[in-house]
């Protein structure tokens, strides 16, 4: 047998691709006239970003989501963008504007293509009561302590991961929510991260900071403008949700079908906290996202409602963890997905209970429909208790659509087609049903169905 | 007078085994007609056979709808001939609202069709007006069209979720399979009156059942006997009192073997 000889240091292949280099890093910050605090923070990433290695199917979570053969020099930063920034809604692309309802009341909307912040507005009473919305790099210049304090830190820090490293070095453009103590905002704050033409780069940064007893929703839309075209997004989002707040945040993911996709998405809630997920996956040709909901403070919540529809090769690699660390705390996550043609699902959902976190209630499930032969969904849903009195409970399922619910729904003289389409839709309601917001589960309701076809 | 149904030597095996060994049966519009029988004795195998549901297979027989040959036919088109089945055990499917079911099932039975061919869907307004009057007639709450289709209900919200559907789409000729099974006394006064307020000169109505009870309520003009896949004796609705009083061994006893009743 011969061994084969292995260079003591490791080949990475997104590094060596050459589509980001440290020097890009220093044009940005300097571009962007950035602190020095802020410099050396993103100086610090990229080295992170350098030594970890690229995650391959030898990592566990890595394992059934392959990233080998994707082309990163097809990908270039800076590529210009189509939508000009401009202060009247109606001047931004159709499909912008439709992912922003510009027919509903917001109490903000942001836009941001290609890296660009393209249209910025704030209802005049939200921000009269102090809350901030506005894109991270404005935030940097006005209210640097906030962002200090927060960015990168607990939830997502460089050390998270090789993804979250480069998004700490070299994110471009951003949100930044952030709600005074005891303020509640009614409507939702909306944002649209737009990919526009082939080889675009987006690396957007979300931070939302709830401070005691304020609440809010924001809903995230990820689109891209030219169906195609390859894109590569690489995101991070950071809740952090202090005592008795309720942060709602809702992500709506409709990249074009050859994006390729990776994401870490973690909320800290305190004492009391409410963190509340609710997600549609329908776009993209490769997606790894995590969202990780950590509970540190005693009594805090966190629900997931998600779901997601795959179709032609899309590969989507979902990783949850709720981590339950403060006392009473509460867990929910329902993800529901179903797949058409050769498309492929990763769920993987951790409930990892620490010895501190006595009396908590967890629960977690994920329920897969196969529309297609070929499709493929693996489900891993598992437990980690280190404490002796609480509740936790997973489940996971994978099934083709019931015959028995088709022909009873044609005995009633339903045609094949729509009966088949109202059980993949009732499929799906399970969750939509537990959505809090109307108009998101309006939104996800119309996009599954215009994905299920006929 | 024309028929409304007309079952001829019909066969059906199930996973290779036959069941139904040549049915025959006439009914005309405005007949009722009970067939009752043993258990395994081929009558809810009748009933999802004529509803057409695919483990069912048809090995020879015709079934004549205002001259169609329904086994040629898909469910759902069978349905919109005018075919209804009350179910024995109705299908419970999570997500989908009993409103939107019910209202999708009308427009697609009832629908008229408009200059392009599609039918054309009923406004919801009406319908709904439609809706809580039958739910009225069967005593049910208004909560109920919001719940999940059949998930969750008892047998009786069930069997009464069943008629409602029928009184909705208003078919030619409709099959209760064992309705009265499962039922207690109210809820079987209940559904028989739902399906007495749709007795009609056009309508026929077969009723398939273990037990004599239901035919208290509703008055059957005929009543079959139906034994190892055929219809061996027909009578009328004394048939169902002898039955009641000599139990089926005493009444297989007394008839030749192989005969073959019907009309």
């Amino acid at each position: 047998m011969s061994v084969a000889l292995t260079n003591t240091k490791q080949k990475d292949a997104l590094l060596d691709a050459g589509v980001f280099s440290r020097a890009d890093v220093e044009t940005l910050s300097a571009r962007l006239n950035e602190p020095d605090w802020l410099k050396s923070m993103r100086q610090t990433a990229w080295t992170v970003f350098e030594e970890t290695p690229m995650p391959t199917t030898s990592d566990e979570a890595w394992r059934r989501t392959n990233i080998k053969k994707v082309k990163w020099n097809k990908f270039a930063l800076n590529g210009s963008s189509s939508v000009k920034a401009t202060q009247a809604l109606a001047d931004l692309p159709e499909a912008v504007q439709s992912a922003l309802e510009g027919d509903y009341p917001a109490s903000g909307r942001l836009v941001i293509a290609n890296n660009q912040v393209v249209y910025l507005e704030i209802s005049e009473a939200v921000a009269g009561e102090g809350v901030i919305f506005t894109d991270l790099s404005t935030a940097v210049a006005e209210h640097p302590e906030l962002i200090q304090q927060y960015l990168a830190s607990e939830a997502v820090p460089p050390s998270n991961s090789k993804f979250a490293a480069l998004s700490s070095a070299l994110w471009q453009a951003g949100v930044f929510l952030y709600l005074p103590k005891g303020v509640e905002v009614e409507e939702p704050f909306q944002v649209a991260y737009v990919l526009d033409g082939p080889g675009s780069v987006s690396l957007p940064r979300t931070l939302i900071v709830g401070d005691q007893s304020s609440s809010a929703t924001i809903i995230e839309e990820e689109i891209s403008l030219s169906e195609h075209g390859q894109g590569l997004n690489v995101g991070v989002v950071e809740i952090y949700a202090n005592a008795d707040s309720k942060i709602r945040y809702v992500e709506v993911q409709r990249w074009g079908e050859d994006v390729y996709n990776f994401n870490v998405k973690r909320s800290v809630g305190q004492n009391d906290s409410n963190v509340i997920w609710e997600t549609g996956q329908l776009g993209g040709r490769l997606t790894k996202t995590y969202f990780d909901s950590l509970l540190p403070g005693n009594g805090a919540s966190m629900e997931f409602n998600g779901v997601y529809f795959l179709e032609g090769k899309q590969h989507l690699d979902t990783d949850c963890l709720i981590r339950h660390t403060g006392l009473y705390t509460n867990g929910d996550l329902l993800l529901h997905g179903a797949l058409k043609d050769s498309s492929r699902s990763v769920f993987t959902g951790l409930i990892k209970i620490d010895p501190t976190g006595q009396q908590t209630n967890s629960y977690l499930k994920n329920e897969n429909l196969l529309l297609d032969d070929t499709a493929r969904a693996d489900s891993i849903p598992s437990l980690e208790i280190d404490a002796n009195d609480v509740r936790a409970s997973h489940g996971a399922t994978i099934g083709k659509i019931v015959e028995e619910y088709v022909f009873y729904l044609m005995s009633r003289g339903i045609p094949r087609n729509t009966a088949v389409r109202m059980v993949v839709e009732g499929f799906f309601y399970k969750v939509f049903d537990r959505m809090y917001n109307k108009r998101v589960k309006e939104k996800l309701s119309q996009a599954v169905s215009a994905k299920i076809g006929d | 007078m024309s028929t409304s149904l007309s079952i001829k030597d019909l066969q059906v095996s199930i996973d290779d085994k036959l069941i139904l060994k040549g049915l025959n049966l006439e009914v005309k519009p405005g007949e009722v007609h009970a067939i009752m029988g043993p258990n395994g004795s081929g009558k809810s195998t009748t009933a999802y056979a004529l509803a057409g549901h695919p483990a069912y297979e048809v090995e020879g027989g015709e079934v004549w709808m205002d001259g169609v040959n329904l086994l040629e036919l898909s469910p759902d088109e069978r349905a919109q001939m005018g075919l209804f089945l009350c179910f024995q055990y109705p299908t419970a499917i999570p997500g989908i609202s009993m409103a939107n079911f019910l209202r999708t099932s009308y427009n697609a039975v009832k629908g008229e069709e408009g200059e392009d061919g599609k039918k054309k869907p009923i406004p919801i307004a009406e319908f709904r007006k439609k809706l809580l009057e039958k739910m009225d007639l069967l005593k049910m709450d208004k909560s109920f069209a919001r719940r999940y289709l059949n998930e969750g209900f008892s047998g009786g919200e069930k069997k009464r979720a069943e008629i409602l559907q029928m009184t909705l789409l208003e078919p030619k000729v409709a099959i209760l399979d064992e309705t009265d099974s499962g039922l207690d006394i109210d809820a079987l006064k209940i559904v028989s009156e739902g399906v007495n307020s749709m007795l009609s000169p056009e309508r026929a109505f077969i009723v398939i059942t273990h037990y004599q009870r239901i035919l208290d309520y509703i008055k059957p003009d005929y009543v079959h006997i139906m034994y190892n896949g055929q219809i061996i004796l027909s009578g009328g609705p004394e048939l169902a009192l002898r039955l009641e009083d000599e139990g089926y061994d005493n009444i297989l006893k007394s008839i030749p073997q192989n005969g073959n009743g019907g009309n």
